[in-house]
């Protein structure tokens, strides 16, 4: 097994998969230590099945879909920042609801109608396959990954802040609008950048899975950027191989693996819970 | 305009804050009307009200976080020891010199130490994309012990720590930001009679440094012993001055909606 991975090791697809693989782990680890104390999960999932639309458009008219993609998912994003800030009569969810079918039933509808559309090109969108990242997505990806990663270490402990109390935050002369605002942006090119990989359906999974796994094994900060990083990147180098020995979809072995990760701590947190707090239940 | 509010500062005390004619409206509702304050530095002012008076929203006005429908808030500008302590560059937003403690603040989801989150309270000394320095962990360490938060607690998860404990640790952050003026909803809610002591304790302490403090309450008989000043609130002020003055007037009653022959809890007899 190992020398199979060690002569795939030796082909450049192979070796920009795992690049681009543990970058976007580390990139979607990091932000998900906010997306999970931000209660940003659902837009997470909305922003990414928004750029389908973008994705259809741009396949439709001939145009470079990850840059229509992009502009659809930058837009969702300020958009939902928008509704979030202003705190208006509509509810973020019910926004990224209604945001996440119109847009998706707008690609459904692009795809219909234009004939030339090659279906193929969007479904390896919807599952993504990170086996054919060039080196020229790798060089976006590292550029993006800077920029964002530059962003949450510069502004960390104002985003903290702004988990700790939103309030509190502002009046200490947090610029919280702005912050959240590019947060949400830095999560729509992050998915764009993650579509490409794993995937429109999975994406989300990458931004949700590795701080939700941090939290069920430490309750300080600290610990859970720690385990997020290191298990969304355990998660891609496994899921990587395994579909290289075995064949299987990439983004859907990565995703798997990070979920069973997660299940596992789960497990193991409740069962070291019921020991130490067995309730009456065990005592009949 | 009350008489009280309309005083010039006395000597040594300087305004940090001023509502002109404020008046805030909610989806057309009014919540506040024709509001007059002045908070000076070295004075505690008990705001008092019953429930849906307004005091939380007069609050969010006072720290900036609601835009007033009509008239207008002033704040002392950020003064020059505050550019000093971020390294010489003022804080891109000149933010007021305010910190603000809210009512629902003992809940965390965020997982931090009490030492973290007081630190978080030099966020506006230290900056974006700076550590802390050492004078900053100092200003830590002397806050969390004018709370007397104990030692052993400091690197604890907050979520860790009693309701009361956490209360005080947010009290340390605010002490840790250096405000000049304080603006604290409920500080008192969940502490014991030993905690409720200690805030009070703190806050005459941090009165006679200078420091403005208005501090919202529903124990009229608590608020008035330490308060230099009570608001009685109710969407208007309906009475402003020495709480004894405010508790024996008619006022009180009005602003709380009750008979004359009821006694307000607090006020003489009460």
């Amino acid at each position: 097994m190992a020398a199979h991975l060690m002569q795939a090791w030796r082909y450049a697809f192979f070796r920009n998969a795992v690049f681009a693989g543990v970058l976007t782990a580390l990139l979607c680890s990091l932000l998900s230590v906010f997306v999970v104390q931000r209660d940003l999960a659902f837009a997470g999932v909305g922003i990414a099945h928004c750029t389908f639309g973008g994705l259809a458009l741009g396949v439709a008219l001939g145009l470079d879909p990850i840059i229509t993609g992009t502009v659809f998912a930058v837009a969702v994003a300020l958009g939902l920042a928008r509704v979030t800030v202003e705190r208006s009569r509509l509810k973020e969810d019910a926004a990224i609801g209604i945001a996440f079918a119109a847009s998706m039933a707008f690609g459904v509808l692009v795809i219909s109608i234009s004939p030339e559309v090659y279906y193929g090109e969007l479904f390896g969108y919807l599952f993504g396959n990170i086996l054919t990242v060039s080196s020229q997505d790798l060089v976006m990806l590292a550029l993006l990954g800077a920029g964002v990663i530059g962003f949450l270490a510069y502004y960390f402990k104002h985003l903290m802040l702004m988990c700790v109390n939103e309030d509190v935050a502002s009046v200490l002369g947090v610029p919280t609008r702005m912050l959240h605002h590019l947060l949400l942006c830095a999560i729509a090119l992050t998915v764009v950048v993650t579509i490409q990989l794993i995937g429109i359906v999975l994406a989300s999974g990458l931004l949700v899975i590795p701080a939700a796994t941090g939290k069920q094994i430490t309750d300080h900060y600290r610990g859970i950027i720690l385990v997020a990083v290191f298990s969304s990147v355990l998660a891609t180098l496994g899921g990587l191989g395994l579909s290289f020995l075995f064949g299987w979809p990439s983004g859907a072995t990565v995703v798997l693996i990070a979920s069973v990760l997660f299940a596992v701590v789960y497990l193991i947190d409740r069962i070291k819970g019921r020991i130490r707090d067995p309730g009456v239940s065990w005592l009949g | 305009m009350t008489e009280k509010d309309r005083r010039w500062p006395a000597e040594g005390q300087r305004a940090l804050a001023k509502a002109e004619d404020v008046a805030v409206a909610f989806n057309g509702t009014p919540v506040l009307e024709g509001i007059n304050l002045s908070l000076l530095s070295g004075e505690l002012v008990g705001l008092v009200g019953p429930n849906g008076a307004g005091k939380t929203t007069l609050l969010r006005v006072l720290a900036a976080l609601i835009q007033p429908t009509e008239g207008r808030v002033s704040w002392q500008e950020a003064d020059r020891s505050l550019r000093q302590d971020s390294g010489g560059i003022a804080p891109r937003r000149t933010a007021p010199a305010v910190g603000y403690l809210p009512q629902d603040c003992t809940k965390f989801q965020f997982p931090v130490s009490a030492w973290d989150l007081v630190m978080m309270g030099r966020t506006r000394h230290i900056g974006a994309g700076r550590w802390p320095a050492s004078h900053d962990a100092e200003k830590v360490r002397q806050a969390l012990k004018s709370v007397a938060l104990p030692e052993d607690t400091w690197g604890r998860n907050i979520n860790k720590l009693s309701g009361g404990q956490r209360r005080m640790a947010m009290l340390a952050m605010l002490l840790a930001s250096e405000s000049h003026l304080l603006l604290l909803d409920e500080p008192a809610a969940a502490l014991d009679l030993s905690g409720h002591d200690r805030l009070y304790g703190v806050l005459n302490d941090l009165r006679e440094d200078g420091i403005g403090i208005v501090a919202v309450s529903h124990d009229l008989a608590a608020i008035a012993a330490y308060a230099d000043r009570l608001v009685a609130l109710n969407r208007r002020v309906w009475a402003s001055g020495e709480p004894e003055e405010v508790l024996a007037s008619e006022k009180i009653l009005k602003c709380y909606g009750v008979e004359a022959h009821h006694q307000v809890p607090g006020s003489p007899g009460g």
